[in-house]
């Protein structure tokens, strides 16, 4: 807070001196020429999913949906049963190191990234067909497995000859070698990558002849090395973005900086502990839901930057609960009444409902660097308060709070929706699937987990449709969370960075548009 | 002295392998789990139970606590720190990598302390209640009371946005090094001035100096070989008790100025549960501790001539 209040000093008093503004203007003149960008971003390159994705490139792409779409694998097949996928690998993609993209590179980065995967037990075989084409069988249809394969961590493509020992899938990535569109020709650790363009790469080649990326981890700093001409773009290397959503107005403002905003479906939500009173009961978690402002929360809280969530995850993904009409819009005394019917009423007039005597009082988990979850939590106790409940809140180390979501020492804990390329919530090894998830005392139910058993073992879209639709009403039914906001991505830019645009997923970077002029 | 000096780094064994086995019991009690927070960090969402199977497994996580020290130990012994669990390389290396950015800092402005706090705490002492007194007390009492990364940000937004003297961040040039080093040696100044002031104070009042001055020795010699150097031992006690803080790094001052040193890595490792990364980082760290003891109790003989360590022995 003192941080923004400075902030906020320095652009009243002069947004930026005639110094720095010739600085830049210099810099920006001698970059003109260069193509270079400097990246500013809060981890270090090779910690930063969305560092490495410049570099290695997955088999399977996707888009904002959760549709998968060709990358790496030209095309692919399904067998009827749903249990063999034929890959059809591209024939024009070199690595960096000169490595020729064929089926044995594909098979190694399949049965590397396979170690810590999900979809392990599933599959019997990875089998080489030709050069270029592969199969990977099953013992049972794995829904989510293309969608695996779109993830950075679960099937990017290493040149098997930067791993030592080479062509051990059990080895160790010693060298960044892989298909993207940049290479890694230097790098420090904790300071900075450089990234040259890839200028065999197979799809569209970056304008940008070289990328800086310069670890700034606090995102005040950043924010005036912005300004200073220091960095180009800010907030896109990492997922929830560095820049704290109070300081956007400010640097929109700014008349050499331009912001981006893009919301990638991953909303902010409070999750009950559905096996421990009072949340056991449905009415409650409703009343909670219906007793919140979130248009108010959005409005004052973060001017409107963002959009207030009414369904526990972003409709419009491919499997998202598009089908639910009425989200839990905003009506107090529905609120009040579904407390009343509960047996939660205000008999001794001290503002707090009572129960059998005991009084209301329940208790938030906030981990500690959730984003904006400190504001956010005092929001709702004061929201909370007008439904006559108390509601005390707990900051924990997230290692601490994250101990107690596992014993189910909580009421109310402060986390987030899941979001491209993992499967969603209502998945296998969601959040309220029982057999899989690390979150015991959240929703669960033999009907929920019917559903979604019945969704993600058919290849066919239309019977999957239909149980999700399904699971998705049983939940809106249910109120397992809150859902509060989307939390969006801002990026900043200079403006002499033209033509960047937002990737598919949160953990991509995207920088084959940018130019600078 | 050779055999006190020899003696201190036998002790110095057992305080290193003491603390870095302290700092893993207290993590490997705590709540956390390294496996969640790490797969986490590298997912970007929260893994699934096979996911977090696997990384135990790898680690060797499943074993019990005592298994777990004991491996430690042989690796210890076989002069072997591990490897962190993040980045997967040998933490000996990552500590390595760090260090040279952490020493620059620590030495820069540990001077800058140094160059401050001396001669404003002599003058202040000698001039004692005056206007110069008054301000270096102000100005001590501001250096206290500014946290780091406040000054930190606004030198940043004056020196470097407004003015475009220095970077705003980084590292590799002297121009790099000045904010950091100012932000860090004003905070150390501070006190270090008071320190001095309040040392020198207490020896002008000893009676050797009443027998200097009574001797007819010019006040400048008075001041500085009998003064001076008596008032120092303080002053140095607080200087190695601060050098073992400055080695094992400056988190707030390396995470605004995106200084590359081993204090943010070491708190990203203990929030991850990186328990190799925690146990060699304080390993080495309680080392520089234990050194820098040792140099102060040292310096001590050269200062104070009464201060002896073979005087036993010789009896």
């Amino acid at each position: 807070m003192i941080s923004s209040m400075m902030m906020g000093c320095l652009d009243n008093s002069n947004q930026e001196s005639a110094s720095s503004s010739v600085q830049a203007d210099a810099t920006t003149d001698m970059q003109q020429a260069d193509q270079v960008l400097t990246v500013g971003a809060q981890k270090d390159f090779k910690s930063a999913i969305e560092g490495r994705t410049l570099i290695f490139e997955t088999l399977i792409g996707v888009d904002k949906y959760g549709n998968p779409l060709p990358k790496l694998v030209e095309s692919w097949d399904l067998s009827d049963d749903g249990k063999i996928y034929t890959f059809h690998l591209r024939k024009d993609v070199v690595l960096h190191d000169g490595t020729s993209f064929d089926a044995k590179v594909a098979k190694f980065a399949i049965d590397m990234s396979m170690k810590g995967a999900s979809y392990k037990d599933y599959v019997e075989i990875v089998k080489i067909v030709d050069d270029h084409t592969l199969s990977v069988i099953f013992n049972k249809y794995y829904d989510t497995f293309l969608l695996d394969l779109a993830s950075e961590f679960k099937g990017k493509v290493v040149s098997p000859l930067a791993v030592e020992p080479e062509w051990d899938p059990n080895g160790k990535i010693v060298e960044y070698v892989g298909t993207g569109p940049f290479k890694l020709v230097d790098y420090k650790k904790d300071q900075e990558a450089v990234l040259v363009r890839n200028d065999d790469y197979w799809g569209t080649k970056p304008k940008l002849e070289k990328v800086i990326w310069k670890t700034v981890p606090d995102p005040y700093t950043q924010i005036i090395a912005l300004k200073a001409g220091e960095l180009d773009i800010i907030g896109v290397g990492e997922h929830h973005s560095s820049i704290p959503y109070i300081e956007l107005e400010k640097l929109e403002e700014n008349p050499n900086i331009d912001v981006m905003i893009q919301s990638f479906g991953r909303y902010q939500v409070i999750e009950f502990n559905c096996q421990k009173e009072p949340f056991t009961d449905k009415k409650v978690r409703s009343a909670f839901n219906y007793g919140i402002d979130r248009e108010l929360m959005v409005r004052t809280v973060f001017a409107d930057v963002t959009e207030p969530s009414y369904v526990i995850t972003a409709p419009w993904f491919k499997w998202g609960p598009d089908n639910i009409k009425n989200g839990y819009m905003y009506d107090p005394d529905k609120a009040k009444q579904l407390l009343a019917e509960s047996g939660w009423e205000d008999n001794d007039g001290d503002g707090i409902r009572e129960k059998n005597g005991e009084p209301f009082v329940c208790e938030l988990i906030v981990p500690f660097g959730e984003a904006n979850a400190d504001v956010v939590s005092v929001f709702l106790q004061a929201e909370l308060k007008k439904l006559g409940i108390k509601m005390d809140i707990l900051t924990l180390e997230s290692g601490a709070a994250g101990d107690k979501k596992t014993a189910g020492e909580y009421d109310m804990y402060v986390h987030h929706s899941s979001c491209l390329p993992s499967s969603g919530d209502v998945a296998p090894g969601g959040k309220y699937y029982s057999k899989y998830t690390t979150w015991e005392y959240a929703y669960h139910s033999d009907e929920l987990d019917e559903l979604i058993e019945t969704a993600y073992s058919t290849p066919d879209d239309v019977r999957q449709r239909e149980a999700l639709d399904q699971a998705w009403l049983l939940l809106q039914d249910e109120a397992p969370c809150i859902p509060l906001y989307d939390i969006v991505k801002p990026v900043a830019f200079r403006n002499k960075v033209h033509g960047f645009t937002f990737p598919a997923t949160m953990f991509e970077t995207n920088l084959q548009e940018i130019e600078i002029r | 002295m050779k055999k006190y000096i020899a003696k201190r780094l036998a002790i110095a064994v057992i305080v290193m392998l003491g603390a870095s086995l302290l700092s893993f019991l207290l993590l490997y009690f705590a709540p956390g789990n390294p496996a969640h927070a790490i797969l986490t960090a590298q997912l970007g969402h929260d893994p699934s139970l096979e996911e977090v199977a696997f990384f135990m497994m790898k680690h060797d996580l499943n074993n019990p606590f005592l298994v777990q020290c004991s491996q430690w130990l042989y690796m210890i012994t076989h002069l072997n720190l591990g490897t962190s669990f993040r980045t997967g390389e040998p933490v000996l290396m990552e500590f390595l990598d760090r260090f040279p950015a952490t020493f620059e800092l620590a030495f820069t402005s540990m001077l800058i302390a140094l160059l401050i706090a001396i001669p404003v705490g002599i003058l202040s002492a000698l001039k004692q209640n005056s206007i110069l007194d008054h301000s270096s007390r102000l100005v001590a009492l501001c250096g206290v009371s500014m946290p780091n990364f406040w000054l930190g940000l606004v030198l940043i937004m004056f020196f470097s946005l407004k003015l475009g003297w220095f970077p705003c961040f980084g590292y590799g040039t002297a121009s790099h090094l000045v904010l950091p080093a100012i932000t860090l040696g004003t905070g150390l100044a501070a006190p270090l001035m008071r320190l001095m002031r309040a040392s020198m104070l207490e020896v002008l009042r000893q009676d050797y100096i009443r027998t200097a001055r009574s001797k007819g020795l010019s006040e400048h010699l008075v001041m500085w070989k009998h003064g001076l150097k008596n008032a120092l031992i303080p002053v140095i006690t607080h200087m190695g008790m601060q050098t073992g803080h400055l080695l094992g790094g400056a988190v707030i001052v390396e995470t605004i100025f995106a200084w590359p040193g081993v204090g943010k890595f070491l708190v990203d490792g203990i929030y991850a549960r990186d328990y190799p990364v925690i146990q060699g980082f304080v390993l080495v760290i309680a080392l520089f501790f234990v050194l820098s003891n040792l140099a102060v109790d040292i310096l001590y003989t050269y200062l104070d001539p009464r201060i002896r360590y073979d005087v036993e022995n010789k009896k």
